[in-house]
């Protein structure tokens, strides 16, 4: 599938992204881990609040003018709501394309904008009240 | 909110996220019928008086109008789900 958009619910499992196509000579793999601190204090984790169904269409919107912008062959984006304990996944971002070039630059552009629009909110969980 | 407006009836319903709703203590503001909020700059405004506590971050807050980003000339229907959108912090 050239655009795979997915939200779901705690940390994220392993990847499963299909085999390399053919022509595709570049394949980026990004993950974003839940840091055990914030702002220099401990924290269980990470809680995230998403506004579902916008947050899904933006990302595929931001996936399908990736993919048309960059010439990358294919994006596949998971993101976590809920809570995400320290130490986890909680979005990844996969990309492939021909060469590294644009596949480095589409997953830095993608990563950017949705750190600007995606409705997407999280909050630190202190370790004192890691029971969510 | 007065208890009063509270009782009132309902013409918009508007969602609200992260440090907003942190600000407010509640995920949902309601608009009272007799309130005129036929835009997003009327809807702002109205905001904005209501809950001064809001009233700095008014200016950064985007407003969706059924999942869409809208301008603040946008027109709002009372059909429409409406969401205030500040700053995001996912990824």
């Amino acid at each position: 599938m050239t655009v795979q958009v997915s939200i779901r619910e705690g940390p994220l499992g392993p990847r499963d992204f299909p085999p390399v196509l053919t022509e595709e000579g570049a394949v980026l793999v990004f993950e974003g881990i839940v840091r055990p601190l914030e702002q220099g204090q401990p924290i269980a984790g990470l809680h995230y609040d998403v506004y579902s169904p916008m947050a899904e269409n933006l990302l595929r919107e931001l996936a399908d003018e990736t993919i048309i912008r960059f010439r990358v062959t294919r994006v596949h984006v998971e993101h976590s709501k809920g809570f995400v304990p320290a130490g986890q996944c909680s979005f990844r971002l996969v990309v492939a394309g021909l060469h590294r070039q644009e596949v480095f630059e589409a997953a830095q552009w993608f990563i950017d904008r949705l750190k600007e629009d995606v409705p997407i909110w999280k909050r630190p969980v202190p370790r004192e009240s890691s029971r969510e | 909110m007065s208890e009063t407006t509270e009782k009132a009836g309902c013409h918009l319903r508007v969602l609200v996220f992260g440090a907003e709703a942190a600000l407010l203590g509640k995920s949902e503001v309601r608009v009272p019928s007799e309130v005129n909020v036929r835009t997003v700059a009327d809807l702002k405004t109205w905001l904005a008086r209501e809950f001064p506590q809001l009233a700095s971050a008014i200016p950064g807050i985007r407003v969706a109008i059924n999942h869409r980003f809208a301008s603040d000339a946008m027109s709002i229907h009372p059909a429409d789900e409406i969401a205030l959108i500040g700053r995001v912090s996912g990824g």
